[in-house]
């Protein structure tokens, strides 16, 4: 599956419980009140444990978890690295 | 679905409130009242309605709890008729009740938790203004909770009103059950998470320095502190800041927030490594976030403070702390280990009520004035979204905080929002915290109340006119009256500055004992204008010359028999006894010299830090003040008499040692005894001419079981150390009640004593008595580590300053400004740092609380000592105690620092060895001087024929007995032996570890050689081996043991009369010679035979596992060694190792084993060699094999290369494993916490530790815990906390309670032992073979003894009378019938 695809069902399937409803990969998560903190804990939680990353403080920033698309690329670039 | 009949068990959550409402069944301190203000028209009857439709929807509601056998469970009322009642308050009439008397007073009913949660009622406060009181108990509802039964309720009777019905779904906490059921289940991982994160967090800050107790009130009291709209908007500046913004600018104000409140945590309680418990809402999924019920969990968020913080290097911490928070914070996880981790907790609320039903209303949460109390302060943060309001709310738990001080909270948090809104980026603790209210503890009123200076001299002497013929002195049959007293002093003072020009600027040292010649001395000093120095007969002689020389005394009066003590240097001595004569002719007449307040009043030497005492500077004013306080303070009068009993060179004695002359009264000296304890206090309680003493706690703890009802004391002044009130209740009890007690508290830096107390039991509760307040024309303030001075309650360091201030220490200049600093808050006067912890508790009585430097570290933690001290003392029936870090018994080296003796490779940490320059050590210097006489010990081959082949013959089988190991040594005599024409029978002791080759070259040399061989074995070898290890650190011991106890039983069956050892020579000094058997000028073999000999017999008779396990019946008398002799081969050869390997390779066919991979052929040999290196630094060959090289058997070189063959700890590890050797862990802790106490001794050390552990975090906890008799004291009377710490391991776990040296005798035999046993301090009923006293020892000690007392103490007498004491009275007895 794709790493916006995979993000895309956790947060709906899990965070937000709503299967019918697609979130777009450009969509904020924070402002638009989809996600609160706790979720956004949750999702880095998610890609730590899924992509086997560990994603460090300096990188818990809004700019990197921001929409999905966001969060793919930072992952995408952390999983390049590795 | 809803299921009525089944029952539920109760989450994590609710089980924790369940117990704490159990525990406190009375309070209602899980209640959580609302009152909702409507402003409308409501219609009641549609009101009514609503809310039972609401209780149908919400299964929370009709939750009810049932205990089967303990155990707490939930269960859900299928129906719940509740009609929720109406009240018409438009007439004001609630009971006679305000409305808000009325609703708080409501809000503090008690459930029963078998019965439905909650409590409702609709109140008509006027026409169309209405307050809904809701009150449900925490068990079933949290702050979401809350918003969402007003919601449901809003929106029902929004349908009722409008339709007629509702359509309104059922939530059910059924659902949110087995949702955490299953998480928690799952998440066994993070729950282990958050154990592990609160491991080391198991001390909770004590709070405005309230210490952990049993049981905290439930009782709370809340504040509000609301930001004004200035704070408010910096708060939310500061929050837009890129590099301080979160996911959210609500978890950025909670990031914010909690900063906040760590910084005041830190503040009000010193503790820099907190937790604050901060609840985490749970309502993950989107059906939860309509269900009531209790979901919340609480979980940590840790910080750890340090000084170089600023706001904002905290809160860059706390942001990523917040995150990891997050991250873990999942359902099921939070557990009661998590939450003793913390006693405050940080609840962030940023969510809203709406309106009900369109009309306007306003929620109001009632504080029901109770609270969990482990939570003593819950800090609300209220973010109101819509006005960005932003308030603080308070609930502080009653014994944290009384309602009195309550607002000070406020006062102090909003200091730190200041302080962090003026600049984020300023070190934490640059502003004070105080608030107004609380000056008046540091800064009194009667300052201007200053009393004018008067010198002590002006008084005396006044009193000397006044009451010429009162007794001023009293010491034995002698007295002096006033008169007499000020005219001896007259003359004294007069020759002094006739003969010595002594005068202002001179110090005069008084080197005597408590004597009237030391009172007429000391005023005579006084009189001149000069300093006195005061300097205690007993102190050490090197003191007493660092003293004099430091002080650079004009001149010394002494007592002619201290006299002997100073002869070496070169001072203006004088005995006053020799003077008499001289001072005949003096004039009596006053001298009349101004005596200044800035005058040099005496020099007083404290002990310091660098081992070198250092003098204490007093002025005349500072003595004068504290001096005419004291007299007013404890009503001295003419009718006091106050004994001289305690050292003249504490300062604690000044007191006692002129208070009465200023006052009218009486001096009782009392001397000290030329023998043994000073007895002065039991002498002067018994005398009875006293009615006022001032002594240290612990003297005063000797009056403790007496009964001292006709006693005429009636004041007690108690000063020198911290004073528990079970002490003092004790002393009152033993003098009828009828005397006041007064604790004192003064370093000498500030004149004997400055904050004073009296004793009142009926407010002094805790385990100390407070210090109290200070005396007059003295500040005391408490400053925290920024030097603000520190709220009320909170712990601090305790700073003195005003007129009793000495000026500083002679000589040490740095030393005087580090500690003597300007004082901040006086202009123009000095501050001393007392280094002692203090607060100013409830009553505005300041307490003591222990040294700042009692402070230890260990293994990384900090620890208060007296933190644990205080937690030991209120265990009933411990008296007195004393924690100290022991010091570690082994001397620990690092390998690289080892050097060894470059004549007999030695290793430096091999105890007490000294070097000289040349790298040689003691042992082979000391050898020098006696190798002679131990080469005659030696003999030679001829002279074991002889002695073997004597008897040749008369056995019919065997000559003798030879022990043969399958090594080289023992292989090598077996064939001289054989060699020698002797019928031989080999033993070899099969102890389970020698190896295949070793066994098989056994097999082949006692074939060769053509001699009977048998194998020695017995089942309990793996018990000695771990016997030996533990009392030897070594398998060797036992092994050789083992094989002398069996060998012997065989040569004894078959009456073979020789057993042949196979002992090096450098093993006979590890076993059986000493230094101390040569020290004879002419060397008597036969004596050191019968010496070896005795050893032997007591060696077999000692307790051990061989003794214990094995059949050693036979050696119970004295004729088994006349049967069995031993003969050690290499006493009579000294083969060199070449020509032994060449013999052997040749003439037996030996072959060094391989399969040991060592040059040993036993395989558990390197397992003592492992443990002992490990415990002791050194290999236990280093010794045997030093003395090899001494005497010429093996090359330095030989030697080293054997002790440091290779170890294989893997091998090591598995054969203490097979054998079931357990490897202590002291192996890697050399220091440990060790507690002694003093009262009851039948109180189980168990039960001591399991009450420590409810007050202690684990690591705080002492590893041993010691049973005192007494207390050792140092002189001046305080607890000897150097003595405790020089007790090594084997000693604190000895049964036995230390008693010092009671006389010559004893100290005599203590320093004998300490030598040979290697112990610093031994006490006289200390067992001789528990401190690890061996056969070996006992020559050792037995020869010293007898050398230096000239006698022959037979060897087994320190076996027969194992303690010092036991033998110092044997010794004095048979001392005194020689003189007798």
């Amino acid at each position: 599956m794709k790493l916006s695809d995979a993000l895309s069902t956790y947060i709906s399937k899990e965070i937000l419980e709503e299967t019918s409803s697609k979130i777009g990969i450009k969509e904020e998560l924070l402002s638009s009140g989809i996600v609160d903190s706790i979720g956004m804990m949750r999702i880095v939680r998610f890609v730590e444990k899924t992509y086997k990353i560990n994603v460090p403080f300096e990188d818990m920033t809004i700019e990197n978890f921001m929409t999905i698309e966001a969060i793919s690329n930072y992952v995408s670039k952390k999983l390049d690295k590795n | 679905m809803n299921q009525p009949e089944s029952i539920y068990s109760l989450t994590q959550s609710q089980t924790s409130i369940w117990f704490g409402q159990k525990l406190n069944p009375k309070s209602p301190l899980y209640n959580v009242p609302y009152a909702f203000y409507i402003k409308g028209e409501i219609d009641e009857g549609v009101f009514i309605k609503a809310f039972q439709e609401m209780i149908k929807k919400t299964n929370a509601l009709k939750t009810v709890f049932v205990e089967k056998e303990g155990i707490p469970y939930q269960k859900f009322l299928e129906h719940l008729d509740y009609h929720i009642k109406v009240i018409d308050a438009t007439n004001d009439k609630l009971d006679d009740f305000t409305i808000s008397d009325w609703l708080q007073q409501r809000s503090e009913l008690t459930f029963d938790l078998n019965k439905p949660l909650f409590d409702s009622v609709l109140i008509k406060q006027e026409q169309d203004v209405y307050i809904w009181y809701l009150n449900v108990h925490h068990l079933i509802t949290d702050a979401s909770s809350s918003v969402i039964l007003f919601n449901r309720l809003s929106d029902i009777y929004g349908e009722l009103k409008d339709t007629g019905f509702t359509e309104q779904k059922v939530y059910s906490y059924v659902d949110y059950l087995a949702y955490e059921k299953k998480e928690r289940e799952r998440n066994l991982d993070i729950r282990d998470y958050w154990d592990k994160k609160v491991e080391n967090l198991k001390k909770v800050p004590s709070l405005y320095g309230v210490k952990k107790r049993n049981r905290f009130t439930t009782k709370s009291n809340r504040v509000v502190l609301t930001l004004d709209s200035k704070q408010t908007e910096l708060i939310h500046n500061i929050a837009n800041d890129d590099d301080i913004k979160s996911w959210n600018k609500e978890l950025t104000l909670f990031n914010i927030f909690s900063t906040l409140l760590f910084v005041y945590l830190y503040r009000v309680s010193g503790q820099k490594k907190l937790a604050i418990g901060a609840p985490i809402h749970n309502r993950i999924k989107n059906t939860f976030k309509n269900t009531a019920g209790l979901f919340i969990e609480i979980f940590p968020l840790v910080a750890e403070i340090s000084d170089a913080d600023t706001f904002n290097s905290i809160l860059k911490r706390i942001k990523n702390e917040t995150n990891t928070y997050l991250k873990y914070a999942v359902t099921g996880t939070a557990s009661a280990t998590v939450s003793r981790s913390f006693n405050t907790i940080f609840n962030f609320i940023n969510v809203g009520f709406q309106d009900f039903y369109g009309f306007k209303s306003n929620a109001e949460w009632i504080h029901p004035n109770h609270n969990d109390p482990a939570h003593q302060i819950r800090c609300h943060i209220y973010d109101m979204n819509d006005t960005g309001e932003l308030k603080v709310v308070f609930d502080i738990n009653e014994d944290v905080l009384k309602v009195d001080n309550v607002n000070n909270i406020t006062i102090h948090f909003s200091k730190i929002i200041n302080a962090f809104l003026n600049n984020i980026n300023q070190p934490i603790g640059l502003d004070s915290m105080l608030a107004p209210s609380e000056k008046k503890y540091y800064l009194p009123q009667n300052l201007e109340a200053t009393k004018s200076y008067q010198s002590i001299l002006e008084l005396f002497e006044l009193q000397a006119s006044k009451t010429p013929n009162a007794i001023a002195l009293q010491c034995g049959n002698e007295t002096l009256t006033f008169n007499g007293l000020n005219k001896k002093a007259n003359q004294l003072a007069n020759y002094l500055i006739d003969a010595y020009k002594i005068g202002f600027g001179d110090k005069v040292a008084l080197y005597n004992y408590r004597s009237t010649e030391y009172i007429i001395s000391l005023l005579a000093v006084i009189k001149t204008g000069a300093a006195f120095i005061p300097i205690d007969a007993n102190q050490p002689k090197n003191r007493v010359v660092f003293m004099l020389s430091n002080s650079n005394a004009s001149l010394v009066i002494i007592n002619n028999n201290l006299k002997s003590n100073i002869e070496a240097i070169n001072y203006k001595v004088f005995c006053y006894n020799d003077l008499e004569v001289l001072l005949k002719n003096q004039s009596t007449k006053n001298i009349n010299r101004p005596l200044r307040q800035n005058y040099l009043a005496y020099l007083l030497y404290t002990s310091g830090s660098t081992g070198n005492p250092k003098g204490v500077l007093v002025s005349q004013g500072a003595l004068s003040n504290y001096l005419l306080w004291a007299k007013d303070y404890y009503s001295i009068t003419s009718k006091s008499v106050m004994p001289l009993f305690t050292s003249i060179g504490f300062d604690l004695t000044i007191t006692s040692t002129l208070l009465p002359f200023i006052s009218g009264g009486r001096l009782v000296v009392y001397k000290e005894s030329p023998f043994g304890p000073d007895m002065s206090l039991f002498q002067a309680l018994g005398d009875n001419y006293i009615n006022t003493i001032k002594l240290t706690p612990s003297h005063l703890s000797f009056l403790n079981d007496r009964d001292l009802v006709n006693s005429n004391i009636h004041t007690i002044i108690v000063g020198g150390e911290d004073f528990k009130v079970a002490l003092s209740i004790s002393i009152k009890k033993a003098f009828g009640n009828s005397v006041q007690i007064f604790n004192e508290y003064g370093p000498t830096e500030a004149t004997v004593g400055c904050i004073v107390s009296e004793f009142n039991p009926a407010i002094h509760k805790d385990s100390s008595v407070p210090i109290g307040k200070p005396i007059t024309n003295m500040h005391a303030y408490i400053l925290d580590e920024y030097k603000n001075l520190v709220p009320k309650g909170v712990i601090g360091t305790l700073y003195l300053s005003g007129s009793s201030l000495a000026n500083g220490y002679l000589g040490l200049n740095e030393l005087t400004k580090e500690k003597f600093i300007d004082n901040p808050f006086v202009k123009g006067l000095k501050m001393y740092n007392t280094g002692d912890l203090a607060r100013i508790n409830e009553n505005g009585e300041y307490e003591y609380l222990g040294r700042v430097d009692e402070q230890v570290k260990l293994r990384g933690y900090r620890i208060e000592l007296t933190d644990i001290e205080s937690n030991l003392n209120n265990i009933t029936g411990i008296e007195n105690c004393a924690v100290v870090l022991a010091e570690s018994a082994k001397i620990k080296v690092a390998e690289e620092d080892v050097i060894n003796c470059t004549d007999c490779g030695l290793p430096s940490n091999y105890p007490n060895t000294d070097f000289d320059e040349h790298g040689v050590c003691h042992l082979c210097n000391a050898f020098k001087g006696y190798k002679k006489k131990v080469e005659k010990y030696f003999k030679t081959e001829e002279e074991l024929k002889t002695i073997l082949t004597k008897n040749k013959g008369e056995n019919p089988t065997y000559d003798c007995l030879s022990l043969l190991s399958g090594g080289k040594d023992s292989t090598y005599i077996l064939a001289q032996l054989v060699g020698m024409g002797l019928k031989v029978l080999a033993f070899t002791l099969d102890n389970g570890y020698i190896s295949e080759q070793a066994i098989d070259n056994v097999k082949r040399i006692v074939n060769k050689l053509g001699v009977d061989h048998v194998f020695g074995t017995t089942e309990h070898m793996n018990e000695i081996f771990i016997d030996s290890l533990n009392r030897h650190q070594n398998v060797c011991n036992g092994c050789f043991k083992t094989i002398y106890t069996l060998s012997t039983k065989i040569a004894l069956e078959k009456q073979i009369p020789y057993i042949v050892t196979g002992l090096s020579r450098g093993q006979f000094f590890e076993t059986r010679l000493t230094e101390e058997l040569f020290w004879d000028e002419e060397l008597d073999v036969k004596k050191i035979d019968d010496t070896i000999l005795e050893v032997r017999k007591l060696y077999h008779r000692e307790e051990d596992a061989v003794k214990e396990l094995l059949d050693v019946s036979i050696f119970e008398e004295d004729e088994v060694f006349d049967k069995v002799q031993f003969v050690d081969f290499y006493r009579y050869s000294d083969v060199s190792l070449e020509d032994m390997l060449t013999y052997l390779d040749e003439k037996v066919g030996w072959v060094r084993p391989t399969d040991t991979g060592r040059s040993t052929n036993c395989l558990i040999n390197q397992v003592g060699i492992y443990v002992h290196k490990k415990e002791k630094g050194y290999s236990n060959y280093s010794f045997p094999y030093s003395w090899d090289v001494r005497l010429g058997h093996k090359t330095r070189d030989e030697s080293l290369e054997e002790i440091n063959e290779y170890i294989d700890e893997v091998e090591v590890k598995r054969i203490m494993d097979e054998i079931g050797y357990e490897e202590s862990d002291a192996f890697d802790n050399d220091e440990k916490l060790v507690a002694y106490y003093t009262g009851d001794a039948s109180i189980s050390v168990k039960d001591i530790k399991k009450q420590l552990s409810k007050q202690l975090p684990d690591y705080m906890l002492p590893s041993n815990f010691k049973h005192l008799d007494e207390m050792p004291l140092t002189k001046n009377g305080k607890i000897d906390k150097k003595t405790l710490r020089s007790f090594n391991t084997e000693q604190i776990e000895l049964e036995t309670a230390y008693v010092a040296p009671r006389n010559e005798v004893d100290e005599l035999i203590d320093g004998v032992w300490k030598e040979v046993l290697r112990l610093k301090k031994i006490g006289i009923n200390d067992n001789f073979i528990a401190l690890g006293g061996h056969s070996l020892a006992a020559i050792r000690v037995t020869s010293r003894l007898n050398e230096e007392l000239d006698m022959e103490i037979p060897l087994n007498k320190v076996f027969n009378l194992p303690t010092i004491k036991e033998y110092s009275d044997y010794l004095e007895q048979i001392i005194l019938e020689s003189l007798g």
